[in-house]
């Protein structure tokens, strides 16, 4: 679909439309007074003062209108792409933080940041051209009527030639592009699936001989281009030969009619440097035309996105009471994934209790993210209930359910900023004394340290990247100090310990319990050590909860 | 510029700008002789004396269309002759590079796959901008400039008062104005870059940090950040200085040096009528060909990045490679081990000994971060030890000649990749010169022989990204068969199979173990299955060995390894 161009935008649009109906209007009015000039010249008449003065006022008019047509094009362009950034980002605000927890957001983040990038030569350049294309050619015929009426024809003849040979040449160089699309796109992709096998090429000591492969196909590619590209340049040759030839056709019989003395020179001159204006801004929309391709596909993508209909708002009103123990059961709970046939979580049920760790077993896949999620209120069961304190969760308040809850993902988020700001998330007033007693509890104070500007260290896109492990450091202190300082009942883990050695394990597992007595603890889990730690395990097989024993250690 | 020109092929590069020369020409020669023809008409001389001028007229306007055309045709066979040189020479730099990386200092991390990619991007990328460079940058200015020396040199001789003035005009829309257009855009594209980047980084933890923000209660602040620098970014690219500003300069540069021409011919009696008006429309048309410069000169300022970037690396020299050693028996042995991918860091790996004598298999098992994969790297030299040495047959690892390393070591590592070409040739980047038979025989070892012909295209089926494996089961199978063709007497293999499920991947690992009985193998897993068939069962925890031995006396102690199968046999 094409891009909607909402109201802000229409106004420089209709601007910079105008604007570029003035360019052309002001190179008549340059074709009128340069002609008048060069007749007089010509005819050995003195030098005219005012039409000369009257040339170099019109110059300016249309540097200041093609300033304008820049100026205004760009205005509306950036207008229409913000809009529609604004729209994606408040859409998927909307669709809430579930959605945007369970599936990959990389092409997502790509549409909001460099996608809409090519929106704006389609508003930019094409759009104000597609009215300046249909406006001008009428503009020009008038103006050649006016002067000479049989040259007029002649162009009103021709001008149809140029969308219709377009067109013809454009579905030619598409049937032939398609059909040499796949070969095209192998031969073009070789380069990157050599450079990305590289270290598998190095390993079998094939990549110096592979360098002829690539070699050799590099060399085939260019020459499929280059058989494609004869036959897709052929429509812009047709609208060269069309407008050149234009000249030709007028120019010839206008000098033939000269010499006759049924023309004047004036009228003559004018006609030769209005006729190449006619075909220009058809020429120009044609070569735009692309950049409207571009444009539709990358809208098309964010219309997808904003076709997702958005979830029913959380309706529950119950506050639950604050810093009071609370239980946590699942009551023959069913979620699945629409690309999996069988629900991941199939009438399970089970109840943790306060004071209580329950930990969750199962390999990766059986359903216990997807339990926590539940439990956060980020996913909605499709079939049975969540309690909360014994009280349906739908019935709850979902701020004060999630003022009640601290949760570790299974992959925590770094976000980018400092070490402390990172390990405050959540609790802004901590000060420097709890953020540190924090790491420590976590084991990330031994390397925070260490850091070239230890807490103040500027983690993330633009700063220092961690190791995994560490990074699980800085969730869990986060965690830490989420439960020293706002108290919650309720604690969701998802795999705390991932990417931890056995002795860095055994001490956060000791920091967690200590941190965490007295509150409501469901862990999900498969290292053996946080199943040690567990008050109970359960295992989940077949979507459902059983009972299981871990081995005392020996 | 030079190393770029020699690689697009001068004689290539030399049609294109004939080309665009010759049409560029045409375009002013029409309208030279066009207004010619009017002019001379006007004076009602005998029909014959315009004969010329109309031949003139639509030779003109044919050569222009022709020309034009094959500007283009010939425009785009060089840059993609430029693009095809350009593979190969950073095809080439690359795998030397990659081959020479362990004689350096270890620079980062083992690269992730998400990591190496977004760097190969930019290779990638840098690579399909030399396409614009030469089509966009370097043919307009080569044909501008040489149309604009013909131009001047023509109305010269026509007009000795227009030739300094034309001069003068071209100058400012060949030089200066380009200039400003490519220092202006350098200047605003990083600022938007800058905005870019920071709302990038906005949006990335406000979409991948949703359910963190959601629970803790402060998405709102995030939310703000990427408005602000949305809007930052939007007020930027709205203000950016408007593409119509060059053109309205070039505009009035040409329409300043016509009038001015016009004036002084006009006013010179020496000057002949029809001169008079040829050269003024001549000089209008040709500032028409300067048109494009300002926007090619945003392009140069644009991709100016991207060349430093490929000539540093196409700078790399390559380094021969050493003669063979000699060796003793073919045994592998970690003397104190220490590996750092940054000298501030915990270590990777610390204090590793190992021996692995030949036809001895050694399992590494243990938790994600533990120094697996580390561990298979560093004996495959894509890593460089910081502390304690490697040999192999009795000679350093470092000083053993790339050639006989890669048929000493291989296997199947973390990055292994599928080509997009057929099954054939991907098993054969293993042995190339291997036999049908060869081929049929591995696959038959790693039970793949069925499935591959009872495809239609059998051993000619492509294979890549995109390309349906029936299975995850057969791609880890035809990775492992393409590293049995190899045969190399040290086999490592990292994960081989991960993201099988516990079915397949029993089969699959009983198969290779059945495969490579009597040779060398490292071979990491997270699994617990098939471990009583290796000779020593590793487990690395935090990049030290924790526990070593063969399975049946780990799983009889206390420890790691009985608390895996502890757990094992709960969770299933």
């Amino acid at each position: 679909m094409r891009p909607p161009i909402p109201r802000p935008a229409r106004r420089p649009l209709v601007f910079a439309a105008a604007a570029g109906i003035l360019t052309g209007l002001a190179v008549l009015a340059q074709a009128n007074l340069l002609a008048v000039v060069l007749a007089n010249v010509c005819t050995g008449g003195q030098l005219p003062t005012w039409p000369l003065v009257g040339v170099v006022a019109a110059i300016t008019v249309r540097a200041l209108a093609t300033w304008a047509y820049g100026a205004q094009g760009q205005r509306a362009a950036t207008t229409v792409s913000s809009t529609m950034r604004a729209d994606l980002l408040a859409h998927t605000e909307r669709l809430g933080p579930g959605w945007l927890a369970s599936r990959p957001t990389g092409q997502l983040t790509t549409l909001v940041t460099r996608g809409l990038d090519a929106i704006d030569p389609y508003v930019r350049d094409y759009l104000p051209q597609l009215t300046v294309a249909t406006v001008l050619p009428v503009a020009v015929l008038v103006q050649l009527a006016v002067a000479d009426p049989l040259s007029a024809l002649i162009v009103f003849l021709t001008l149809p030639l140029v969308p219709l040979f377009a067109a013809l040449a454009g579905a030619r160089a598409k049937a032939s592009a398609g059909r040499q699309w796949a070969m095209l796109s192998r031969l073009g992709g070789h380069f990157l699936d050599a450079v990305s096998g590289l270290p598998t090429l190095v390993l079998f000591g094939r990549a110096a001989a592979h360098a002829t492969a690539v070699r050799r196909l590099a060399a085939e590619h260019r020459r499929a281009t280059v058989r494609t590209l004869r036959i897709a340049f052929l429509s812009a040759l047709v609208l060269e030969l069309v407008a050149a030839l234009s000249v030709a056709l007028v120019a010839v019989p206008v000098a033939l009619r000269l010499l006759d003395g049924r023309l004047d020179l004036r009228t003559a001159l004018l006609v030769l440097m209005v006729v190449p204006e006619a075909y220009l801004p058809l020429r120009l929309a044609g070569q735009r035309f692309h950049a409207a391709t571009e444009a539709i596909a990358v809208s098309t993508e964010l219309a997808d996105v904003l076709a997702i209909p958005i979830p029913d708002p959380p309706t529950g009103t119950m506050v639950l009471p604050a810093k009071r123990p609370l239980s946590l059961a699942f009551d023959q709970v069913t979620a699945g994934y629409p690309d999996r046939p069988n629900p991941v979580l199939d009438a399970a049920s089970c109840t943790a209790e306060p004071g209580e760790w329950l930990a969750i077993a199962g390999p990766s896949g059986s359903g216990k993210s997807t339990l926590l999620a539940l439990a956060l209120g980020l996913r909605r069961p499709t079939a049975g209930a969540i309690l909360v304190d014994g009280r349906d969760m739908s019935t709850v308040d979902i701020k004060s359910l999630r003022n009640a809850v601290a949760w570790l993902p299974q992959r925590p988020h770094l976000f980018s900023g400092r070490v402390s700001d990172n390990i405050r998330l959540g609790c802004p007033d901590a000060t420097d004394r709890q953020t540190v007693e924090a790491a420590e509890s976590a084991c990330a104070a031994e390397f925070v340290t260490r850091l070239p500007d230890g807490y103040r260290t500027t983690l993330g896109e633009r700063g220092r990247t961690l190791s995994t492990g560490q990074r699980q450091r800085i969730a869990i202190a986060r965690l830490v100090l989420r439960l020293r300082l706002a108290d919650p009942a309720i604690v969701l883990l998802d795999e705390p310990t991932a990417g931890l050695d056995l002795t860095t394990e055994a001490a956060v597992l000791a920091s967690l319990r200590a941190a965490c007595v007295g509150r409501t603890v469901v862990v999900a889990a498969h290292r053996p050590a946080v199943l040690d730690a567990a008050d109970r395990v359960l295992v989940i097989r077949g979507g459902r909860l059983a009972p299981t024993s871990v081995v005392v250690p020996a | 510029m030079m190393w770029l020109l020699r690689l697009v092929g001068l004689r290539a590069l030399l049609l294109a700008v004939i080309a665009a020369v010759l049409a560029d020409l045409a375009g002013i020669s029409l309208i030279g002789a066009a207004t010619w023809l009017l002019v001379r008409a006007a004076q009602r001389p005998q029909l014959a004396a315009l004969v010329v001028g109309i031949a003139g007229v639509r030779a003109a306007a044919m050569v222009r269309g022709v020309a034009r055309y094959g500007e283009r045709l010939a425009g785009h066979d060089a840059a993609l002759g430029a693009l095809a040189g350009l593979r190969d020479r950073v095809y080439r730099a690359l795998a030397s590079q990659s081959a020479a990386r362990r004689r350096a200092e270890n620079a980062g991390p083992l690269p992730t796959k998400q990591g190496s990619a977004s760097a190969l991007g930019v290779v990638v990328h840098d690579v399909d901008a030399v396409q614009d460079l030469v089509v966009r940058c370097v043919i307009p200015f080569a044909g501008a400039v040489l149309v604009s020396a013909v131009a001047v040199t023509v109305v010269w001789l026509l007009s000795p008062i227009a030739g300094p003035v034309l001069a003068a005009g071209l100058g400012v829309a060949i030089a200066v104005v380009p200039v400003l257009a490519g220092w202006q855009s350098h200047r605003s594209d990083q600022l938007v870059a800058a905005d870019r980047a920071e709302l990038t980084v906005g949006v990335v933890d406000l979409f991948r940090g949703a359910a963190e923000l959601a629970v803790t209660g402060t998405g709102a602040a995030t939310r703000a950040d990427v408005d602000r620098a949305a809007l930052g970014l939007t007020t930027r690219q709205s203000s950016a200085p408007a593409h119509g500003a060059t053109a309205a300069v070039l505009l009035i540069a040409g329409g300043t040096a016509a009038a001015s021409i016009a004036f002084s011919l006009a006013a010179d009696p020496t000057t002949g009528r029809i001169t008079a008006a040829v050269v003024t429309l001549v000089v209008l048309a040709t500032f028409e060909v300067c048109a494009p410069l300002p926007a090619a000169a945003r392009q140069l300022a644009r991709i100016a990045g991207s060349i430093r970037r490929l000539r540093d690396l196409a700078d790399t020299p390559s380094v021969p490679d050493r003669q063979d050693i000699a060796t003793g028996p073919l045994e592998l042995v970690l003397d104190h081990l220490t590996v750092s991918y940054r000298a501030d860091d915990t270590p990777a790996l610390r204090d590793i000994d190992l021996r692995l004598p030949p036809g001895r298999r050694i399992a590494v098992i243990g938790t994600s971060g533990s120094g697996k994969s580390t561990l298979l790297a560093t004996i495959a030299r894509f890593v460089a030890p910081a502390t304690g040495r490697i040999t192999l047959g009795g000679a350093d690892l470092a000083d053993w000649p790339e050639t006989q390393l890669r048929g000493t070591v291989g296997g199947v590592l973390t990055d292994a990749h599928v080509f997009h070409d057929s099954i054939a040739v991907n098993l054969r980047i293993g042995k190339p010169e291997a036999t049908d038979a060869e081929l049929a025989a591995v696959a038959a070892r790693m039970r793949l022989l069925a499935w591959i012909e009872s495809l239609p295209d059998g051993w000619q089926t492509v294979l890549g990204e995109d390309a349906a494996f029936a299975s995850g089961g057969q791609r880890q199978r035809l990775l492992l068969a393409r590293a049995l063709l190899a045969d190399p007497p040290v086999l490592l293999l990292d994960e081989p199979t991960e993201g099988l499920d516990s079915e397949t991947a029993d089969a699959v690992l009983a198969d290779v173990l059945s495969a490579t009985e009597g040779q060398s193998v490292v071979l990491v897993t997270h699994r617990l299955t098939g471990l009583a068939r290796f000779d020593e069962v590793v487990v690395l925890d935090g990049g030290r060995i924790r526990q070593r031995g063969p399975h049946h006396e780990l799983a009889g102690v206390p420890g790691p390894y009985r608390d895996m199968w502890r757990i094992r046999e709960v969770i299933g």
